[in-house]
């Protein structure tokens, strides 16, 4: 089967928040393409509106908030196309992991509290891939070791590791079952500068080991420079610029863009 | 005044709260006008004397509800007794409230060992089971006052209130503004009063329906059993009154489903205030817009 | 990139200032252990004070039991009107009532610890109160026992759904109906239950604990009798007990319906069950064990009442007899037995808490 060179194609996505004084819209009208196998970044501030369109995407948006319009045409390897906000119910569930992972700020309690890493592990591969119990005692080391943990980290609970841990843990796990699309939602914000570095890294090779595609969404214009292929730059539920990443650096054609680019610290540059 | 508009718009924002309350008030006020209904069913003489009536009426036009064993009306009965439950529950609630407020403050406030013994002391008040206590302090209670009822099932009712204001006397604590009113040095007493006790009234309100809810049940228990007190109908007595007589079996029905029901709703709107004012001081639990 | 070895299991090792040698030192290396013992020192306490206040309790009571009891073994026996001092002093002596009140609380406790004995007991005399108790008390665990975990057990799993699918009318309704009602005394439950099933229908007996005509034993005549009896006294627990499990598990359920790791659970696709059990009420639910616990005291309050009605030959029927009697040896042994349960079970509740739960710090 011919697989199309986009694994995703949104157009005119409109996202709002109901408030007891009306909508507020935190999306408005965006087309996005993006590439099989690149590396997207998505930059903007915060309330630039890049977080919920990730949450949207990932169709995990909540009261009060709501998709208004648009559609987003997602093509998964070996399935027929399906747009993202019309799948509903087991159809949708079936989508998620295999085809479509989410990679969650690690500083966040995405990890259950009660349940050990292991199990973490387990519980989403034998939803989607039950044929595979039996190599879930190789594949979670595995996993775990290609993101730099050792194999004994799958026995300890989530409040034992740290936020880089934690941060990896959730790499690992994204990656598990080879997913079409992993959407990242400020993977290395609040972590320490070392282990940002270690992330940024590891993300990078997983595209390289794996050729998953990674939409990464963070305020920080440094990790887009350091990682991605393509950056989308947004600004008040707008896209305002949209390109190849050494070009928009190079030569911002949006004067937002410009004073993101600007605001990454230098080394010999003074604040004022 | 500020404080009345405060609480008229926390009713306003609960349902369940506000369903509670006008239960109640209903409730209350039909207790208050309890010696206007009673003469007005009475029609000049008194219907609760003994054989004012005919024994064993059925319920019929004259008499709402019937009569019972002496000849006396039993829908003047019950609103009379409604009236005495009603003011054993509010004595009992309001003793236990303020002990409750008590304890739990110097406990709370105070902290160390005078918390571990009070809160353990507590503690076991509220796990071990107090009826066969309740029915030795019962047999006080032969010939005694309304007032004294309530005050003796509040000793049993106390730790509810207790527990629940000292959880929010300790998270209060912490708080930045007991901080800064500490360093204006205000008197312990002082902080307690201007800036704990609006915040925690409440909480002070859960306790009070916690523990009159708890009075109430005890006293029909005790009943039930025959050791209520003597000499006052509430409307555990008439319970009481129609098992023991086999009310049911006789076709004298409202004996038995009027007390149960009245009672039943009060102790559901004791319990819709409780968990309305929970609600409102837990945002977590309350509705999303849009939802 | 290098793998990175986890950060050290918190614990009281500081490296300044750990203690080296002693009962603190094995303490500190063997936290769990720790909590145990001061848990089951709390216990001890607990267990002495609510004893001893309920020994003041009934001594205070006013009434001479003494006195009592000549007059009912004068009803029974024809005894000579004016017992003579030696008989009156020789019956003090026997249910511990010589001296003041405060050697009166030493002997009682000294014959209840050490040799469990509650003295002789009035209603059946001289039978021993704890020969008495005893005889009830299997009948109230079975009753008070199952009622009280079967209605756990479903008020937690209907009030997990009930939180978990707020704002659906099924939801609504239950939560409407534990509000209203799961504060009704078992005793009026089962007086309505019995108006129905036993009297106007007929089909369901309303006293006793099983079919006098059964003999006792593991025959499944008598379990099936013992079943049949115990429904209705049980269904009035149950009913009522399942209402306010209901409503405080959705108290618990919902304040965590955001927390991250249910919308992490969500978009890994697992099925909504799934998720509800492992992992939303695997992380509210703790609390309710704890809560059964403390909730057994209150749950004796109305079984007495329950078993009073339907004449089941439990703790609660002991109970009220022995009131009726002023057998105060019986109502203190009662009054024990039942604090002594109570407290153990929240021991041991307390005790298992660490093992489900691998987050809290129970040694701080």
């Amino acid at each position: 089967m011919n697989e199309s060179a986009n694994v995703l194609e949104v157009k005119g996505l409109e996202v709002a928040y109901s408030t007891n004084r009306g909508d507020v819209k935190a999306v408005r009208g965006i087309d996005l393409d993006v590439r099989r196998g690149e590396i997207l970044g998505i930059a903007g501030e915060s309330g630039s509106g890049k977080s919920t369109l990730a949450v949207a995407l990932l169709r995990l948006l909540k009261a009060p908030g709501k998709v208004t319009g648009g559609s987003v045409k997602f093509c998964p390897a070996g399935r027929p196309p399906v747009d993202l906000l019309k799948v509903n119910g087991e159809d949708l569930r079936v989508l998620r992991w295999s085809a479509l992972s989410y990679l969650p700020q690690g500083s966040m309690s995405s990890l259950n509290p009660v349940m050990r890493v292991h199990d973490q592990f387990k519980d989403v591969i034998l939803e989607h891939a039950p044929g595979r119990r039996g190599e879930l005692d190789t594949m979670i080391p595995r996993l775990l070791g290609e993101v730099g943990l050792e194999p004994r980290v799958a026995r300890m609970h989530p409040h034992e590791l740290s936020g880089g841990m934690k941060q990896r843990v959730l790499m690992a796990i994204a990656v598990a079952l080879e997913p079409d699309l992993i959407i990242a939602d400020e993977p290395t914000t609040a972590l320490d500068v070392t282990i940002q570095r270690v992330i940024l890294q590891s993300l990078g090779d997983l595209r390289r080991d794996f050729g998953v595609t990674l939409m990464v969404i963070s305020h920080d214009m440094g990790v887009h420079a350091q990682l991605a292929d393509r950056v989308a730059v947004m600004y008040e539920g707008r896209l305002v610029e949209v390109g190849d990443v050494r070009q928009v650096f190079k030569d911002p054609r949006d004067p937002y863009t410009r004073q993101l680019i600007e605001s990454i610290p230098r080394l010999g540059r003074r604040a004022s | 005044m500020r404080l009345l508009t405060a609480v008229l718009r926390t009713i306003r924002n609960s349902r369940r709260l506000a369903t509670g309350l006008v239960i109640l008030a209903v409730l209350v006020l039909v207790a208050l006008f309890s010696p206007l209904i009673v003469s007005a069913i009475g029609g000049g003489k008194d219907p609760i004397e003994l054989a004012a009536y005919d024994k064993w009426q059925v319920p019929g036009p004259g008499h709402l509800l019937g009569t019972d064993q002496f000849g006396r009306d039993v829908f003047a009965m019950v609103v009379k007794a409604l009236s005495v439950s009603l003011q054993i529950g509010a004595i009992a609630g309001v003793i236990s409230t303020v002990v409750g407020v008590i304890v739990a403050f110097v406990a709370g406030y105070k902290g160390g060992w005078i918390d571990n013994v009070l809160s353990t002391f507590t503690g076991i008040l509220l796990v071990i089971p107090t009826f066969p206590l309740l029915i030795a302090l019962s047999a006080y209670a032969k010939n005694v006052s309304l007032f004294q009822v309530g005050l003796m099932i509040s000793i049993f009712s106390w730790p509810f209130a207790a527990k629940t204001i000292r959880s929010q006397v300790l998270s209060l604590r912490t708080r930045p503004y007991v901080d800064l009113a500490r360093v204006t040095k205000s008197r312990d007493l002082e902080i307690i009063v201007t800036e704990l006790l609006p915040n925690l009234l409440p909480f002070i309100g859960v306790g009070f329906a916690s523990s009159a809810l708890g009075a109430i049940f005890g006293l029909v228990g005790l009943e039930i059993i025959g050791l209520g007190p003597g000499g006052v109908i509430d409307l555990g007595q008439i319970i009481f009154n129609a098992i023991g007589t086999g009310a049911l079996t006789l076709g004298a029905w409202p004996m038995f489903v009027v007390p149960i029901a009245l009672l039943t709703l009060l102790f559901a709107a004791l319990n819709m205030v409780n968990i309305g004012l929970e609600e409102v001081y837990n945002p977590r639990l309350r509705g999303v817009a849009g939802e | 990139m290098t793998a990175e070895a986890p950060p050290a299991v918190a614990t009281d090792e500081s490296q300044d200032s750990a203690p080296v040698s002693g009962v603190r030192a094995w303490l500190s290396r063997h936290p769990l252990a720790g909590y145990a013992i001061r848990r089951f020192g709390l216990y001890v306490v607990e267990l002495w004070g609510a004893l001893t206040i309920a020994f003041f309790f009934f001594r205070l009571m006013p009434g001479d039991p003494i006195q009592t009891l000549i007059q009912t073994l004068q009803q029974n026996y024809i005894y000579n009107a004016q017992a003579s001092t030696e008989i009156i002093t020789r019956y003090r002596h026997e249910f511990g009532l010589d001296g003041n009140l405060l050697t009166q609380y030493l002997t009682y406790m000294q014959k209840l610890i050490l040799h469990g004995d509650l003295g002789p007991s009035l209603i059946n005399y001289p039978t021993p109160a704890q020969t008495v108790i005893l005889r009830s008390l299997p009948w109230t665990i079975g009753l008070l026992g199952i009622s009280a975990v079967m209605a756990w057990i479903l008020g937690v799993v209907i009030g997990a759904i009930a939180g978990w699918r707020r704002g659906k009318f099924g939801s609504a309704l239950a939560t409407n109906l534990s509000i209203a009602l799961s504060h009704v005394p078992y005793f009026f439950v089962a007086l309505i239950l019995v108006y129905i099933f036993a009297y106007s229908m007929g089909v369901l007996p309303a006293r006793s604990a099983y079919d006098s005509n059964i003999n006792p034993g593991i025959s499944p005549d008598f379990i099936g009798s013992v079943l049949k009896y115990g429904l209705l006294p049980g269904l009035s627990i149950v009913i009522i007990g399942t209402f306010s499990w209901i409503l405080s598990t959705r108290m618990l359920m919902v304040p965590i319906l955001g927390e991250d790791y249910l919308v992490y659970a969500e978009a890994k696709g697992l099925k909504g069950w799934r998720i509800l059990t492992r992992y939303a009420l695997r992380n509210c639910y703790l609390p309710q064990i704890t809560a059964f616990g403390i909730s057994l005291g209150f749950i004796f309050n109305g079984n007495v009442l329950v078993e009073q009605l339907f004449n089941y030959p439990g703790l609660g029927t002991t109970l009220v007899t022995a009131i009726q009697q002023l057998d105060f040896n019986t109502i203190l042994g009662v009054t024990d037995i039942a604090i002594f349960s109570v407290l153990t079970a929240v021991l041991l509740l307390d005790l298992v808490l660490p093992l489900l739960d691998p987050r809290v710090k129970y040694w701080k």
